[in-house]
């Protein structure tokens, strides 16, 4: 079997008048890139590793990975990891998929140990050195406010000092979270986030004590397959606790949980809100249609059916074309390529514009781009 | 065509109806405690909601038999008796085995037309063994049971002695609702609500499927059968597209497959029908049913006592006569052989 690779130019050609992509990956060289923006007296700590968080236990699959690291070959820079060089950031996305927006979201802070002193230490290091190496540098770039989310008075607090910078368009969550995210010990990061106009972005990461409903699988195409769990417990759990009632403001993007398993948890839930009307009193409301209105969805990785006549009924039975966004998870292993993911001929030319370009311009308040 | 009811549910009235069944020791044990019953049988079907409550004292072979035998030739028993929650090495699987001793005594030796599934204890493996090789004695027990909820899943090498000896047997491996491991049942943890556990329930199935479809335990023991009982199922197509997508980057991983996941669960796993996750969409669930690739996936089944709101209704009325035949009968015949095992209550 031939596989054509189309060249960079056709390829940016095909992704005309410009697309915005929801979730881009930038990150540090290495450890010691985020030492000018960190207190000295943190060095010790930070030199001897006490910074990772779980340490190191986050539930990987040990031994099995998909490549020698998590990136895409052609996205390693001369030197350090793959996203911490802007300029071959700028040349492979930005030029290269003619991308008008990216919102970037740098991983770095959910590995680390989610609260107490050096924790809050380092995501504000992080959030300066997202200010200074990125947003300073090119309009087109965007990003998360990086925060300890297992502490949330530090994490207000981070989301107060940053959050009124109209750059940073959404606070950054790690979907594996200690407790749901329904949590009330979450609501004042919501609170803060709402304040500040920042959507709320649930990405892979973090440590919750297991990984999936039945604890830690075997192989990593189980557990990488199985963040879907997380998404939908995470959903069910938000939907439940009346946070959505409470901030009217609280957007949520899920991202990088895939998309396929949305569907069917909505008609989960909605069975349940109906078998059990009389023991959630407080849910007023159809859980598909707070979801639908409060959650925004990003394609990577679409979970494709295996026949194409599916994507068309995936789309219809999510019913939420008008939140579903782009993104390409640049420049990790499993990066979608927004000339090949849900192609014009598959959607249509406005449904194309609306995931491509349209649906972020609304959810990150960007006005139109094009 | 006939019907095969795949999951009827019983349990024991009281833990004194296992005493017959019980070795002297551990009844005076269960006397001495104050036993009133696995807390798991109430936390997974509580007995404040009525669409899941299961008491024996209002389950009895009378009712079996006006509201399911009714209409089935036949029916599959499912006793969820919580017997995963006994860290006892012995008094655990103790119970198990009074349990499957009570189902053969009080409900298959009365109507040649129901059959059961055996009760073991996927925390105590050698144990678990030993039961299947008891209860294998008997013709009548078609399937193993165990729960949802499991510590890891079920694909997992410590189980696989347990699969091997049902697969020697000629025994299914049925997977039912809930459980009590004392793990989280969550990948978050511990919610607020059942509500909530409820919604979630259907990930345990989602991680076995998952598991079972890789582990390479299939391409060992091909005769192996697993059925997933009371799961919702509408999630199965997403999980496919999604485990399917990750073994085409990820194959070199579990060489052993010698095709997606999804074959694997094509060929090796079956779902009984009730209840059903629907969507609200016109056309939507005849879209699910065509995503399956739906030809030997789904088995009839009641979930007797429980009431689920018009599942199984709305599913035939999307098939055709073909397709509804072999949910209704030839799959679940297939599966648990029934041509044998029923033959007689049938003619």
């Amino acid at each position: 079997l031939a596989i054509r690779i189309p060249e960079q130019q056709s390829r940016a050609a095909r992704t005309k008048p410009g697309i915005i992509d929801c979730d881009v990956h930038n990150g540090l060289a290495s450890p010691a890139a985020l030492k000018p923006y960190l207190a000295s007296r943190w060095y010790p700590y930070y030199d001897q590793g006490s910074h990772i968080g779980h340490k190191g236990q986050a539930g990987q699959v040990v031994g099995t990975r998909p490549a020698p690291h998590f990136y895409r070959k052609d996205a390693m820079p001369d030197e350090g990891v793959a996203g911490s060089d802007y300029g071959l950031l700028r040349e492979q996305l930005l030029e290269g998929l003619n991308v008008v927006k990216a919102v970037l979201s740098p991983l770095d802070s959910t590995a680390w140990v989610p609260y107490g002193d050096l924790g809050a230490a380092l995501v504000a290091a992080l959030n300066d050195w997202m200010i200074a190496e990125w947003l300073d540098r090119d309009d087109r770039l965007t990003g998360a406010v990086s925060i300890t989310v297992e502490d949330t008075a530090a994490a207000v607090a981070e989301i107060e000092r940053v959050g009124s910078d109209a750059r940073f368009v959404a606070v950054l969550i790690p979907i594996q979270t200690r407790e749901g995210l329904g949590h009330p010990k979450y609501w004042p990061i919501y609170d803060a986030a709402v304040a500040h106009d920042l959507r709320v972005i649930l990405h892979v990461g973090g440590m919750s004590g297991t990984h999936l409903a039945t604890g830690f699988p075997t192989y990593f195409v189980e557990q990488h397959s199985g963040y879907s769990q997380v998404y939908g417990t995470q959903v069910t759990s938000i939907v439940y606790s009346g946070a959505l009632d409470r901030y009217p403001g609280l957007d949520f993007v899920l991202e990088e949980g895939g998309v396929a398993w949305l569907p069917a948890t909505l008609w989960r839930l909605d069975r349940t809100w109906e078998a059990m009307a009389a023991h959630a009193p407080h849910l007023e409301r159809r859980p598909s249609e707070v979801v639908r209105e409060r959650f925004w969805l990003t394609t990577q990785p679409f979970d494709e059916p295996e026949e194409t006549r599916f994507v068309p009924q995936l789309l219809e039975q999510l019913g939420m074309n008008d939140r579903l966004m782009f993104s390409s998870d640049y420049p990790h292993w499993d990066f979608d390529d927004p000339a090949r993911v849900l192609p014009v001929s598959l959607i249509g030319k406005e449904l194309h514009e609306d995931i491509f370009r349209r649906n972020a311009e609304r959810c990150f308040s960007f006005g139109a781009t094009s | 065509m006939p019907i095969f009811d795949c999951d009827v549910h019983c349990v024991p009235e009281s833990p004194a109806a296992l005493f017959p069944y019980l070795p002297e020791q551990w009844v005076e044990f269960m006397k001495n405690t104050g036993f009133k019953g696995p807390g798991a049988v109430g936390t997974t079907y509580p007995s404040w909601l009525s669409m899941l409550e299961t008491r024996g004292s209002e389950i009895t072979l009378e009712r079996v038999r006006a509201e399911v035998l009714s209409d089935a030739a036949g029916a599959l028993l499912n006793c969820y008796y919580g017997v995963e929650a006994f860290t006892h090495p012995y008094y655990g699987p103790a119970i198990a085995t009074a349990v499957n001793r009570w189902l053969a005594a009080e409900w298959l030796d009365r109507d040649p037309r129901l059959l059961g599934c055996a009760v073991v204890t996927p925390q105590h493996v050698p144990a678990a063994v030993e039961e299947i090789e008891r209860v294998a004695e008997d013709p009548r027990f078609v399937s193993i049971l165990v729960p949802a909820r499991a510590p890891v899943p079920y694909g997992t090498e410590r189980y696989w002695p347990i699969w091997e000896a049902a697969a020697d047997k000629g025994l299914a491996i049925g997977i039912t609702f809930g459980g009590a491991t004392g793990t989280p049942p969550t990948p978050v943890g511990w919610l607020s609500s059942y509500w909530e556990e409820y919604v979630a329930a259907t990930l345990a199935f989602q991680s076995h499927v998952a598991s079972f479809a890789v582990c390479g335990l299939f391409d060992r023991r091909p005769d192996l059968r697993v059925v997933i009982h009371e799961s919702g199922w509408t999630w199965l197509p997403g999980l496919c597209w999604r485990v399917d997508q990750e073994w085409r980057a990820l194959h070199r991983e579990v060489p052993w497959m010698d095709g997606a996941p999804s074959t694997y669960v094509r060929r090796y796993i079956r779902f009984t029908t009730q209840p059903i996750d629907r969507p609200a969409g016109r056309g939507q669930l005849r879209q699910v049913i065509d995503q399956l690739g739906m030809d030997r996936l789904l088995m009839y089944s009641s979930d007797f006592p429980h009431e689920y709101e018009a599942g199984n209704e709305a599913l035939f009325g999307e098939l055709s006569d073909e397709e509804a035949a072999r949910v209704r009968w030839e799959t679940a015949a297939e599966c648990y052989g029934l041509a044998d095992r029923l033959a007689a209550a049938v003619a």
